[in-house]
C-alpha cells in the first residue's frame, strides 16, 4: 500500500510489522539519524573539548553552506578557521 | 522528476499548507509525489498519517539523509517531490535547497519579514537555485498590496510567483480532515489556485532544465 514508507527516518504508526526488520539502506538511515540526535555518545569526542560560541543566523548559515560547498564538516571548517586565525596573530597552529 | 523545495525563514508563512497542498496537485495530475518533512514539529507527517497514508505519501527526513532520500525516492518511482522545512533551520533549508530544482518562500503578503527573506534569498544564491516568493494567506482581492508586495521582494533581488495563494477557509477544513484542497473541494477556488501554481512551477523546471542542457 505504502510505496515509500521504507525510506522514513521513523517507523510509520500504519506501517506493518514486516516493515520492521530493516534493510542496510533504512539502517543506514537510523544510524544518521541516532548521530545527529546522540553525538554526545560518539568516540570522535573521547579526549577532546568543546569550543561553542554564539553567532547571528546569518554567520551560522553562511559557515554551513560554506562547509557544504567545499564538501567539509563544520568542524573541519572551523579548524581552518582556526589555524588561520593563529597564524595571524602569530602562533603555531595546532591543526586538530 | 521534479523537486521543490519550501524554505522560509519565518514560521508560520504556510510552508506545511503549500508543501502537502503542492503534492496533492500533482498527484491530481498524474504525477507520483512524495513529501520530505525535515520539520522537527512533522506537521506533514502528521498529515500523511491522518489520511492513512494515502498518495501524496510523507515520509521524515533528517537534513543529511535529504539528498539519499530523494535518489532512493527517484529510484522508486517518485516523479514529484516536495521538500518541507522548518523556520530557523539553517542546515535543513540548506540541504534541501541544495537537492532542488526550484525553491519556492513562502510570504505572507501583509507580515513581510526583511530578515527572514534576506537570509533566504542568500541561500538560493549560493547555491544557485531558481528561486520565487510565493505570496500566501493575503486577501484574495488587494492588486494594489499585492503590485507593492512585489516591488518589495523584487528589491531584494528574487521575484514573485505570478500564482497567488490567497487565503480561503479550505485550507484549514481540509488540512484538518486530513485531505487537501485539491481532494476536498475539487471545483473550488483554491483547488484552482494551487493546480495553477503546480502547472506554473513545472513549467518552470522543465524551462530550466532544457535551457541548461541546450549550453
Amino acid at each position: 500500500m505504502s510505496r515509500f514508507a521504507n525510506l522514513a527516518d521513523k517507523p510509520k504508526g500504519s506501517s506493518k510489522p514486516q516493515h520492521q526488520p530493516v534493510t542496510p539502506g533504512i539502517e543506514d538511515g537510523a544510524a544518521a539519524t541516532a548521530l545527529a540526535g546522540k553525538l554526545p555518545q560518539s568516540n570522535s569526542r573521547a579526549g577532546r573539548k568543546a569550543i561553542a560560541a554564539y553567532f547571528s543566523p546569518e554567520m551560522s548559515l553562511a559557515m554551513r553552506v560554506c562547509a557544504r560547498k567545499h564538501d567539509l564538516s563544520l568542524q573541519e571548517l572551523m579548524a581552518e578557521a582556526f589555524d588561520d586565525v593563529l597564524r595571524k596573530y602569530g602562533q603555531s597552529p595546532v591543526g586538530e | 522528476m521534479t523537486i521543490i523545495a519550501i524554505v522560509s525563514q519565518k514560521g508560520g508563512s504556510g510552508k506545511t499548507t503549500l508543501s502537502v497542498n503542492l503534492a496533492a496537485a500533482a498527484e491530481a495530475a498524474g504525477a507520483v509525489a512524495l513529501i520530505i518533512d525535515t520539520d522537527p514539529q512533522a506537521t506533514a507527517s502528521q498529515w500523511g498519517a491522518w489520511r492513512a497514508d494515502k498518495a501524496p505519501e510523507v515520509i521524515d527526513s533528517a537534513p543529511p539523509r535529504i539528498q539519499a532520500k530523494v535518489d532512493a525516492a527517484k529510484a522508486q518511482g517518485a516523479t514529484f517531490i516536495v521538500i518541507d522545512t522548518p523556520p530557523h533551520a539553517d542546515s535543513a533549508a540548506s540541504r534541501a535547497v541544495e537537492a532542488a530544482d526550484l525553491v519556492l518562500i513562502p510570504c505572507r503578503p501583509s507580515a513581510f519579514d526583511h530578515a527572514a527573506i534576506k537570509t533566504t534569498v542568500s541561500l538560493v544564491r549560493l547555491f544557485e537555485k531558481p528561486a520565487f516568493v510565493v505570496f500566501t494567506a493575503g486577501p484574495p482581492h488587494a492588486p494594489r498590496m499585492y503590485e507593492e508586495a512585489v516591488e518589495l521582494v523584487r528589491g531584494f533581488g528574487i521575484e514573485a510567483c505570478p500564482q497567488i495563494l490567497p487565503d480561503r477557509a479550505v485550507y484549514r477544513h481540509a488540512s484538518a480532515a486530513g485531505s487537501s484542497v485539491i481532494e476536498f473541494e475539487p471545483s473550488g477556488k483554491a483547488a484552482a489556485e494551487i493546480a495553477s501554481l503546480y502547472m506554473w512551477a513545472i513549467a518552470h523546471v522543465n524551462m530550466s532544465t532544457t535551457a541548461h542542457e541546450g549550453v
